[in-house]
């Protein structure tokens, strides 16, 4: 197969890109550092949970995704994938998000074995009645970790308030209820709809070329036709679910998870990356430590350092996130509103603009510090439509206009989550 | 990496680094620990990031650090050993990825340090009374917020009774009992104390001229202080294990019980079976190719997770896992019976390769961490050592199965915590 070469030279960085035989979309980024990494990757996530597969309608139970990731370690001759990394010295792992399920590894040796291993269990299910059994046990497990854990809880209760219809507000790895439902039928249907090399990307970085990679995608990978398939999500309304979710827990102090609903999805490749690279310098602008919020509430004791705000936004969802500890999560709730009325009022601080987004140039670049940053980066790039390398030039592109207009547009629906003590 | 010693207990190990995008330093203010000295550091570390002289608040440092290219400053404290350390850390962006030429970070990075740590906001001779309070509230909120995650909280509980009169029990983050006691002058003094008593160790990732960094860090270091370092604790204590093993069962209204098994190993880092330790923690809980993952997760679906993780520094080992309450007996036969395992020799060939591997794995990748490996340098030199990480890999790689069986028979059980909760129905087993 024939590579491409993309480049950024501003930045020094580059990756060879090529189609394989199988269907695969394969990225290689040859860096000089310790640790070499490798995702392989499916654009299925939790809130792919209901589609038409050749013909016929499937609704998953809750947590299928994630159910299915933790099953693909297990192999048709009884072998625990864990058990091949362990002949290569790989530190291996997986994970399952909102849209997409990674499988990946780091190494330092031995990165084409592991590479082999890594391509050979996800595309080499096995499913029987006795490992979901017992499967269900471990994850019951974590879903219990994750009752306990208060983060998650405020997390997940903002999601639930925000959120009407979209899947995205319900939790990754389900219940333990939904997840007694799931039979070797249920994960085939999803294997066979969303783990089809055409629905995939492998990333690699490190100290690897694109010839070696593609030896170890000829020698494994196999064309199959993809099925049809189509995804169906929910119309969503524009107006949050519950402004209040409200939940006791043992935690020492309240706790507060502010969501701001991003009405503009859905939405992909640059133009998603835009509106993304605006939301990061506008969040900035009005709530970072150089922020005059930010002070205020500190001098006012209603926020500590455990306060911290994100932007969060993919194809088919969206939201800003405002979280942190405080006696009086009501009255933070009030202030971050009525700053942001203040910003539509008196317009925002220019000087301010500038110096964010000077800023967000250099956060970007720490990206590609990390073989690992890179590649999951990336794979959450390629499925929104976008591309890591373009990062710093859609950042450079965004004006003090596009953040006015976005302040206007979507800071209107607001809901808070929060979490007193017992 | 290169060694300059810049002043009588201040030490530079800089380590040429090209293939970041950013510089990277970290200065240690290296203490013994002592109970007194806890409070004092956190909310130094604290006090110091909220104001100096030339940016008197939050905005205004941060108004700065914005414009020298989102240039990462933290300050924080941490123990290792019976040793208490606070460190201050920066990276920046290096300069040929700025887009004006004529600007130099390294320099302003250096101006930064200079002037958050020795050029503090101060009223009337002490720190300002009104920052002060802000960060004793911080200081106690994130005191009292252990009980929020419950892992992290059995972890310390089972600690403090392994480590029963000992120093290491000390919490390094402080207690609230003391925090009443400090006052913006006390608070000061403490802090002229520790500028000029500190051991200070600085580590450098990155691109700069080694000696001009030197002679840098030596202007800073020396000409805003009058120096006279203390000697502080250079052996490392294991500690006994008590006559009979302590359990102690906490109750909480938690989904899920949490087990932490706490053990004495008996080994330090400076000893000789240390890397067989490390071999054998590996091979008992440190990844998933261990004994407890691969037996008490996956073949007695007991847990989501079951880790062993040693404190090298301290000589101890601790077990933590998740699970029902009702299954606590269980749960700690079955980690107990992984143990005796090892200890009675059976580890298969396969075991015991994985586990090299994967730790060799772990060293070799630490220079893709700036943090992780300034860190472990700094661990390193407090040790009295100069070695390097590949020579901790080749001690590894020569380490035998026999070795490593011998090292786990001096790993002893001396506390069991458990944090019960209510098991609700299981709809899956």
């Amino acid at each position: 197969m024939a590579f491409t070469l993309k480049e950024n030279k501003s930045i020094g960085e580059k990756y060879y890109y090529s189609k394989h035989k199988s269907g695969l979309s394969v990225y290689v980024f040859p860096k000089e550092m310790g640790t070499s990494y490798a995702a392989f990757a499916t654009k299925f996530g939790s809130v792919d949970c209901k589609f038409k597969t050749n013909g016929k309608d499937v609704t998953l139970p809750d947590g299928v995704a994630h159910f299915l990731e933790h099953k693909m370690f297990e192999n048709s001759d009884g072998r625990d994938t864990f058990e091949l990394y362990a002949k290569t010295g790989a530190s291996a792992n997986a994970y399952t998000s909102n849209n997409r399920t990674v499988y990946l590894f780091s190494a330092a040796d031995n990165i084409y074995e592991s590479l082999e291993i890594l391509l050979g269990f996800v595309t080499d299910p096995y499913f029987s009645k006795e490992t979901i059994a017992k499967e269900q046990g471990i994850i019951g497990q974590e879903i219990r970790m994750y009752d306990d854990n208060p983060d998650w809880q405020l997390y997940s209760g903002m999601l639930e308030g925000m959120f009407v219809n979209n899947p995205v507000r319900i939790d990754i790895a389900g219940t333990v209820e939904s997840i007694a439902e799931i039979t070797p039928e249920t994960l085939f249907d999803a294997y066979n709809t969303f783990y089809n090399l055409d629905n995939m990307v492998l990333v690699v970085s490190g100290r690897v070329t694109p010839e070696d990679v593609e030896k170890v995608c000829d020698k494994i990978l196999e064309y199959t036709p993809a099925p049809e398939k189509q995804r169906i999500y929910p119309d969503e309304p524009k107006k949050v679910n519950k402004e209040f979710v409200t939940r006791k827990m043992p935690v020492s102090m309240p706790m507060f998870s502010v969501g701001i609903k991003d009405n503009s999805c859905p939405m992909t490749g640059m133009e998603l990356g835009k509106k993304r690279a605006a939301y990061g310098i506008l969040m900035d602008m009005m709530f970072s430590k150089s922020a005059p919020f930010y002070t205020r509430l500190m001098d006012d004791g209603l926020i500590d350092s455990g306060f911290s705000f994100s932007y969060e936004g993919h194809e088919t969802f969206g939201y800003a996130e405002l979280s942190g500890n405080s006696d009086e999560p009501r009255r933070v709730y009030e202030e971050i509103k009525k700053e942001i009325e203040f910003y539509k009022q008196k317009g925002l601080d220019r000087d301010a603009f500038e110096r964010i987004k000077r800023a967000n140039f250099a956060h970007l670049l720490r990206m590609f510090n990390s073989t690992d940053d890179i590649a999951n980066e990336m794979v959450s790039a390629i499925f929104d439509g976008l591309d890591i390398l373009d990062y710093p030039e859609i950042c450079a592109s965004v004006t003090f206009d596009d953040v006015t207009e976005l302040l206007h547009n979507n800071f209107s629906e607001f809901t808070l989550s929060e979490i007193y003590p017992l | 990496m290169q060694k300059i010693s810049i002043s009588d207990g201040i030490n530079l190990g800089y380590i040429n680094e090209t293939k970041f995008k950013t510089n990277f330093f970290k200065v240690c203010f290296c203490i013994d620990l002592e109970r007194e000295y806890t409070t004092n550091l956190s909310l130094l570390s604290g006090v110091l990031m909220r104001a100096s002289k030339n940016y008197p608040g939050i905005s205004e440092i941060n108004n700065r650090l914005d414009y020298l290219y989102d240039m990462n400053v933290s300050c924080g404290t941490y123990k290792r050993g019976e040793r208490l350390f606070l460190s201050y850390e920066c990276d920046f962006l290096k300069n040929e990825f700025l887009p004006d030429a004529s600007e130099n970070l390294l320099s302003e990075a250096l101006g930064m340090f200079g002037e958050l740590i020795f050029n503090p906001y101060l009223v009337d001779g002490g720190f300002d009374k009104k920052i002060l309070d802000s960060e004793k509230t911080d200081l106690a909120n994130s005191i009292k917020s252990l009980i929020n995650y419950k892992n992290a909280y059995v972890k310390e509980k089972c600690i403090e009774t392994l480590c029963e009169g000992e120093k290491f029990s000390i919490s390094e983050q402080g207690s609230l009992e003391d925090i009443e006691k400090i006052d913006e002058k006390s608070l000061y003094d403490f802090y002229k104390w520790l500028v000029n008593s500190a051991r200070i160790e600085i580590v450098f990732i990155g691109e700069a001229d080694a000696e001009k960094l030197a002679e840098d860090f030596r202007k800073i270091l020396c000409e805003n202080t009058q120096r006279a370092p203390v000697e502080i604790c250079d052996t490392f204590i294991t500690g006994q294990t008590k006559k009979e093993v302590c359990h102690k069962t906490e109750k909480m209204e938690v989904n899920q019980g949490k087990l932490a098994l706490g053990f004495k190993t008996g080994v330090s880092v400076t000893d000789e079976d240390c890397t067989a330790m490390s071999l054998f923690a590996e091979i008992f809980g440190g990844s998933p190719m261990s004994k407890l993952f691969m037996n008490v997760r996956e073949k007695l679906s007991l847990c989501y997770y079951c880790r062993a993780s040693l404190d090298s520094y301290k000589g101890i080992m601790l077990v933590l896992s998740g699970i029902q309450s009702k299954n606590k007996d269980k749960s700690f036969e079955a980690i107990m019976k992984e143990l005796s395992d090892i200890q009675s020799g059976i580890v298969s060939k396969d075991e015991f390769e994985a586990a090299k591997l994967s730790l060799i794995n772990s060293y070799k990748t630490l220079d893709d961490s700036p943090a992780a490996l300034s860190a472990w340098y700094v661990s390193r030199a407090m040790c009295g050592s100069n070695l390097e990480v590949h020579e901790v890999v080749e001690k590894i790689q020569g380490t035998t199965l026999k070795e490593v069986v011998e090292v786990s028979k001096k790993v002893k059980l001396d506390t069991v915590y458990f944090l019960e909760g209510d098991d609700r129905e299981e709809a899956a087993e």
